[in-house]
């Protein structure tokens, strides 16, 4: 496949920055395993520029990357996002683990991006029955932050309304606890405990997980359902207020439990309680990080 | 008090035998802070009130020491409810501690009910050192209700 | 056991399938579900997809589960109570039948067997093995992601299967390799018409795009090569690869429990993890995710192999179809072999 305009101006400004010697190390995409896949690219020289492109299949959050030891040490990096991973470069300046002045944020115009078990099926249209949930709901097709801008040639998304993103996540609060309970006892007893929802989360980064800390020993090993109701609820509140709602975690899960049920549930009620959606404003507090004293109080006696 | 700590006294708690009262009466674990609730429960006992005694109370500094883990370690070792309780808003002895928590369990406390445990069953207050009225009120009232939940209510945290 | 060979035509083989659930067993194949295919129990012939290439997880977990209680021990009074876990294990996977799983999947018994046998017999593992009857299927067209030919199995091969099938136009020849397989289909062999080998079709010649010697050899040689830093940059740390193997077998051993109750359990272990291999002191010897995909690469297809003489990989490609960062490990293994 050739260049597109948007691989061209990628590629322009990694170079750029490559070589007036801004950055040392540019993350960004690449094409993948197939033509339905792209994969994170890492460039340090300005002539490997070219190998960067960006495309619909463009799912993963390099955001992710940022956290890695062996990344950090490359001091200064541009990274090329998408608006949903924009918003997790947003939250990890929030949180003090990136700089902002260490990173060059190339942010890429995104129409959607199509999920990756139709796309492995050689999906290639873009539309409101191929992309992910995150994309209907999405406010940030162009990154709230950049410095640099790549606009997209493809068509806009168009949506008809017919397509209820999360639709799982009212019809769930409908149900009575029981039925709560066992749908996610179902949806949880899939779980194999690879940690990849973790790993592939660009908040989850922490240098020690709560399940590798055994003086005590908080959540149980197991991978039955006591150990992974124990797992999936922590990694679920250790994110609330917080997840951007890239849904790496969702796509990463090699046994399709629904965490984005949780995750978009999670920040609908912080919204409705704090008024805070994460990942919008790199100036303001985590919303666990301050309170107010006319805080939501209905459930205390 | 550290994690080691609250762990094994949320065991021991829930292991120790019921002398006396009732010993069908569920097992109730208190989270309660150390400056305002502990101090009306305690005067709640010096006054001699009587309430339900299937309560057993773990003191810790403030309720911004109360990990949301701890309530999920109470209901995994037994427990069949469990409260959390501190000093008033505005009332904290370390200033802010309480509106802190404030946020972090109105979170929590909406994820438990959404993943199916029933909400009845965690119950938040505050008492301050002279409502040992309230504290017993909260116990009994929280104690009846647990009650009368069916018997084998489901949660996460045991196996099926 | 020397191979017997079987045609069935499909309407015969669903009708056999059929009867084997009604006689109680239980049968697993690829099922449709959450809008990918899974290993799942069937009730009826028609849940199973046969066309799929691969479900997305392998069945390993019906060998080597995903937690596996040990023993379990209670107390009363001064009395301790222990219970072994190999009771809850006897005869497991007697009643139980994989049925549409390709050869790739059947390959990696056999070879998780030798690990679990070299030194220590795991009877937990080995009385689940010996149970457990496979019903495989020859694949007709694998994908770019497989590479089960240079793994020195193929797309044909009944190495590990009890039966392997054969699909030739509307029938299917059933290639019968162990006792086991013959006792599975012995009552019900109305179904089936004994043939001879010479009118089984013969394999395929199948082409490999790499040498798996010379990825070896590479490996060799290369240990503080700065392919594996430079290309697994990329790597998250997840377990995906490690969980979706077939052949991956890692475990680690915790104790659940307190004074009046508990067990000993094992889980799955991943060597992506960081903590994988973290010291008491808090040093780490494999400290980068370089360090630890050059690890997975290494015992797939250098250390298991010195011991073994096969290599601790079937080439099904599910690590890298499942890769959330689309790390290709055939395109790792021939970029290596490409460069020995």
């Amino acid at each position: 496949m050739a260049n597109t305009k948007t691989d061209e101006k990628l590629q322009k400004i990694a170079k750029d920055l490559l070589e007036s010697g801004e950055v040392s190390l540019i993350i960004g995409y690449t094409k993948g395993s197939n033509p339905y896949r792209m994969r994170p690219l890492f460039i340090t020289k300005a002539e490997e520029a070219g190998k960067l492109s960006f495309s619909s299949h463009a799912v993963q959050d390099l955001a992710v990357f940022l956290k890695k030891p062996e990344v950090k040490k490359f001091g200064k990096i541009g990274i090329i996002v998408k608006g949903c991973d924009e918003k997790a470069v947003n939250a990890l300046i929030q949180e003090y683990q990136v700089s902002r002045d260490n990173i060059k944020i190339i942010g890429v115009e995104c129409n959607g991006v199509i999920k990756q078990n139709l796309a492995d099926k050689c999906e290639t249209n873009v539309s409101e029955s191929t992309v992910y949930d995150k994309c209907l709901i999405c406010e940030e097709h162009i990154p709230v932050i950049y410095d640099f801008l790549a606009e997209s040639e493809e068509p806009k998304l168009v949506l008809s309304g017919n397509v209820k993103p999360y639709s799982g996540i009212e019809k769930l609060e409908s149900m009575s606890a029981e039925e709560k309970n066992a749908f996610w006892a179902q949806e949880f007893d899939k779980c194999i405990k690879c940690y990849a929802c973790r790993q592939a989360c660009p908040l989850c980064y922490c240098s020690r997980c709560i399940v590798e800390k055994n003086m005590p020993q908080w959540i149980d090993t197991n991978s039955e359902e006591t150990g992974n109701a124990q797992w999936n609820l922590i990694r679920a509140y250790h994110l609330s207020g917080r997840c951007i709602g890239c849904g790496e975690c969702e796509r990463a899960c090699p046994v399709n439990i629904p965490l984005m049920l949780i995750n978009e549930k999670m920040a609908k009620d912080v919204y409705n309680m704090f008024g805070y959606k994460s990942g919008l404003d790199i100036n303001a507090k985590p919303v666990f990080g301050v309170f107010s004293e006319s805080d939501f109080n209905d459930f205390i006696k | 008090m550290e994690d080691k700590d609250v762990k094994k006294e949320s065991q021991n708690h829930t292991d120790v035998k019921i002398e006396r009262g009732n010993p069908g009466d569920p097992r109730i674990i208190a989270f309660v802070c150390n400056w305002c609730t502990y101090s009306g429960a305690d005067l709640a006992g010096t006054s001699r009130m009587k309430y339900s005694d299937n309560v057993r109370v773990i003191k810790l500094p403030c309720t911004g020491r109360i990990d949301p883990l701890f309530i999920v370690e109470a209901f995994k070792k037994g427990a069949k409810g469990v409260l959390v309780s501190g000093c008033h808003p505005g009332d904290c002895h370390y200033t802010s501690g309480n509106y802190h928590s404030r946020r972090k369990y109105a979170t929590f406390r909406d994820l438990l009910g959404y993943l199916g445990v029933d909400l009845d069953r965690v119950e938040f207050s505050w008492v301050s050192a002279s409502e040992g009225n309230k504290w017993v009120s909260i116990i009994n009232e929280f104690t009846d209700k647990i009650k009368s939940l069916p018997g084998k209510s489901t949660d996460i945290f045991t196996k099926k | 056991m020397e191979e017997k060979y079987f045609e069935i035509s499909a309407e015969n083989l669903k009708k056999f399938v059929e009867r084997i659930i009604a006689d109680n067993f239980e049968v697993i194949a690829p099922i449709d579900k959450d809008g990918d295919t899974f290993y799942g129990k069937i009730s009826r012939f028609e849940e199973a997809n046969l066309d799929i290439l691969l479900p997305k997880m392998s069945y390993k977990e019906y060998l080597l589960p995903k937690t596996e209680t040990l023993f379990e021990y209670s107390f009363s009074g001064v009395n301790a109570d222990i219970k072994d876990g190999l009771e809850a294990v006897a005869g497991a996977n007697q009643k139980r039948v994989i049925f549409g799983g390709r050869p790739c999947d059947a390959g990696a018994g056999p070879i998780m067997e030798k690990v679990f046998n070299w030194d220590y017999k795991d009877e937990f593992f080995n009385e689940r093995f010996k149970n457990l009857t496979i019903v495989s299927i020859a694949c007709e067209k694998p994908d770019n992601y497989c590479f089960c030919t240079e793994m020195q199995l193929s797309p044909e091969s009944s190495y590990g299967s009890d039966i392997l099938l054969k699909k030739a136009g509307t029938q299917y020849f059933a290639v019968v390799t162990s006792e086991k397989g013959l006792n599975l289909i012995n009552p019900y062999m109305n179904f089936f018409k004994e043939t001879t080998k010479a009118q089984v079709p013969a394999d395929k010649d199948w082409k490999k795009i790499f040498e798996i010697e010379r990825t070896k050899s590479f490996l060799d040689k290369n240990f503080e090569h700065n392919y594996f830093q430079d290309r697994f940059l990329s790597c998250i740390g997840c377990g995906v690869c490690t969980y979706t193997c077939p052949t991956c077998h890692c475990f680690d051993i915790q104790d659940e429990g307190n004074l009046k109750e508990g067990r000993r359990i094992r889980n799955w272990d991943s060597c992506q993890f960081g903590i994988f291999t973290l010291h008491t002191s808090g040093h780490n010897p494999r400290v980068t995710q370089g360090d630890r995909y050059r690890q997975r690469l290494m015992h797939k297809f250098k250390i298991y192999s010195e011991k073994f003489d096969k290599y601790l990989c079937v080439g099904c490609g599910r690590c890298s179809r499942n890769c959330p960062e689309d790390i290709d490990i055939k395109e790792v293994a021939k970029d290596l072999a490409d460069m020995a």
